[in-house]
């Protein structure tokens, strides 16, 4: 027996400081503030990456291989864990005018430890109950505003989705327990056997399908724009990119170590699937004239990017698909909390009435340019570096095809991404210069609280540093690729 | 002596199999919804039957305790209390159930030619074993498995404190 509690120590750091906040605040008569939540749960996510850092170099195993600590997964809890500061940042306003505090902040790291453990299972039932652990508290986040009927809609159909995709990720991981007789992902690749095998492929589609709820990959990405369009805006921002950069880890690992493509060929599924989310996520994305539901279908076309290096199927592939996923969070957080800032400003969520924000906000306006920029695949934002990879991942597997469909894919995108740069800095309200009469410019302005301030600049520097030091970056992904990838 | 054992096994097994399925049709045809829950019941309680046929007496007596128990419970609560007049779209469409009966072949043809023509590496006729597996999965919960157990109980405690804030009646 390993028992080797020390290999646990972040998950558990995490849980113990949703635990604190949540009863803390049950036993305090008037309830905490929110500042001394945040300082909680900002200290429960430090200890927690600094334990993580501590299992660098570790690659091992624990609890009879129900879990891996390696490089790789400690990776993902870095990623996860800064996500989630900066979304907590974020949710200043919001935590004002919502009601349970103490447990939005629970949940919301209960989530996040879910998505660490997801990152790490190294067996399916570890596997199965990590990702049950990340979609429940992501479906009641996403209804924690009551009195929105929309928001109450965005859970139910997130909570409905995930267990009806569940149900079907568990009767792939029956099928291969069946043909295996085993749950760990690598006694797994030890009993699959030579050739083809009808109930392997109908199991490995299931997975796929599973997997392509939590990442939002075509055909599975119906719940996307309407759980990103109801859910509080900090709540999108953590499913946009926590949970999909967990969906993805969870998706190569298993991939990688379980069904390598010496035995089983999925590189074909893989990449089908990239191109269909690529292009359908554009496409749609072109028509929208709600900033969130743009950016939900952006976020959609961007998973089909990372399929692109999961489908590469290489070292090479998994590393691009770990820097794809550090570059997507800067950057996405970066949009989304620029988002905040600005909704909090005009009271409004259409393209349209970002016009002349320049005026009104620089530094707003700025930031979102950069994210989007960024999202967008330009030089010199790390979005550009990200995309070079995973498209160099994959042309070296000789997917030339689906490197032209990415190419072309990213060129569409900078149409919509570009129309909301137009907006902001080319036209003014009502089409020419700003005037001092104008119905937007004369709405009190709303300040962005200084958590926001942090977060974002936090986010936007994410995004120029992670460019400039690319190499460095995807040499850290490259290491920690090892783990999981020969 | 073993042959008629095992004609007894098969006949048991074939006959709560077909409880089970007209149960699955009775909760897909009943016209009320409170009907389709004790129709959920039947195929319930024959699914436990069939995990004890199968040597699996433990997940036998729990599937009775918690689905045909507490789950239909719960259900039939939830019916209830649901409101009555509660105006809801029409579902019954002719497409809509052409759909769901197209899906649902489509499924099953799946399935079934994937189980039948697949290379399983157990075969049919490996004995099962004729002990109580109630120890075996206590042994395992507490070390093989500690770590998924010791998730779960952090799974049920997100949906308690979910389900109370979502649930609540604010002032």
């Amino acid at each position: 027996m390993n028992f080797n509690l020390v290999l646990l120590m972040p998950e558990i750091a995490l849980t113990s400081a949703a635990g604190l906040a949540i009863l803390v605040d049950a036993f305090s008569p008037r309830g905490l503030s929110r500042r001394f939540l945040l300082w909680i749960a900002g200290g429960g996510i430090a200890i927690s990456a600094a334990l993580a850092l501590r299992l660098l170099g570790t690659n091992t195993s624990a609890f009879n291989g129900a879990i891996a600590v390696d490089d790789y997964a400690v990776f993902f809890k870095l990623l996860f864990l800064a996500a989630t500061l900066l979304v907590l940042l974020a949710a200043d306003t919001f935590m004002e005018e919502t009601r349970h505090r103490a447990e939005f902040v629970g949940l919301l790291l209960l989530a996040t430890t879910g998505l660490m453990l997801l990152a790490a299972a190294m067996d399916l039932i570890t596997l199965y109950i990590s990702i049950e652990i990340s979609s429940l508290s992501i479906a009641f986040l996403s209804a924690w505003d009551k009195r929105g009927l929309r928001s109450t809609e965005a859970g139910l159909k997130y909570f409905l989705l995930s267990a009806m995709s569940s149900a079907v990720l568990l009767y792939g991981m029956a099928l291969l327990y069946g043909l295996t007789g085993h749950t760990r992902l690598d006694l797994i690749a030890t009993q699959i056997g030579q050739g083809p095998n009808a109930a392997l492929f109908l199991a490995l589609a299931m997975l796929l399908a599973g997997f392509g709820f939590k990442v939002s990959a075509v055909p599975f990405q119906m719940w996307t724009p309407d759980v990103y369009e109801g859910a509080p805006l900090p709540i999108t921002a953590f499913l946009s990119v926590a949970s999909k950069a967990a969906g993805f880890a969870a998706t190569v690992r298993v991939l990688q170590i379980a069904l390598p493509t010496s035995q089983t060929d999925w590189t074909v599924l893989v990449a089908a699937l990239a191109a269909a989310t690529m292009t359908v996520g554009n496409i749609v994305a072109l028509v929208q004239t709600n900033m969130k539901r743009m950016l939900a279908y952006s976020s959609i076309a961007q998973a089909g990017y990372v399929l692109v290096g999961v489908a590469a199927a290489s070292q090479l592939g998994v590393s691009a698909v770990m820097f794809y996923l550090l570059a997507y969070t800067a950057t996405n957080l970066a949009a989304f909390i620029a988002c905040i800032a600005i909704f909090n400003l005009t009271d409004s969520e259409q393209i349209g009435d970002l016009r002349g924000l320049r005026w009104r906000s620089p530094w707003l306006a700025f930031a979102l340019a950069v994210s989007l920029l960024s999202l967008a695949g330009l030089p010199p934002f790390v979005g550009f570096f990200a995309k070079l990879y995973v498209f160099w991942a994959a042309a070296d597997r000789g997917l030339l095809w689906l490197v032209l469909v990415g190419v072309v894919n990213s060129a569409v995108s900078l149409y919509y991404y570009a129309q909301v740069i137009h907006d902001m800095y080319i036209t003014g309200i009502g089409g020419g210069e700003p005037g001092v009469g104008d119905p937007v410019t004369t709405l009190g302005p709303r300040r962005p609280s200084p958590g926001l301030s942090t977060a974002l600049t936090l986010a936007v520097i994410g995004v120029l540093v992670f460019g400039v030091l690319s190499g460095f970056f995807f040499g850290i992904g490259d290491v920690a690729a090892r783990t999981v990838a020969r | 002596m073993i042959a008629p054992t095992e004609a007894l096994v098969a006949g048991s097994f074939y006959t709560f199999a077909a409880i089970a399925l007209a149960g699955a049709i009775g909760v897909v045809l009943a016209r009320k919804v409170f009907h389709s829950a004790l129709f959920l019941v039947l195929t319930l309680a024959s699914l436990a039957a069939t995990f004890v046929i199968l040597g699996a007496d433990f997940l036998g007596a729990v599937q009775i305790v918690i689905y045909v128990g507490a789950i239909t419970v719960l259900i039939l609560f939830g019916i209830m209390l649901t409101p009555r007049n509660v105006e809801l779209p029409e579902s019954s469409g002719v497409g809509r159930s052409t759909a769901g009966v197209f899906v649902a072949a489509a499924v099953f043809i799946v399935s079934t030619t994937v189980i039948v023509t697949s290379q399983w590496p157990r075969s049919m006729s490996t004995p099962i074993p004729d002990r109580p597996t109630t120890e075996a999965i206590g042994q395992g919960l507490f070390t093989t498995y500690a770590l998924p157990f010791e998730m779960a109980s952090i799974l049920l405690l997100i949906a308690m404190i979910g389900a109370i804030v979502i649930a609540r009646e604010e002032q």
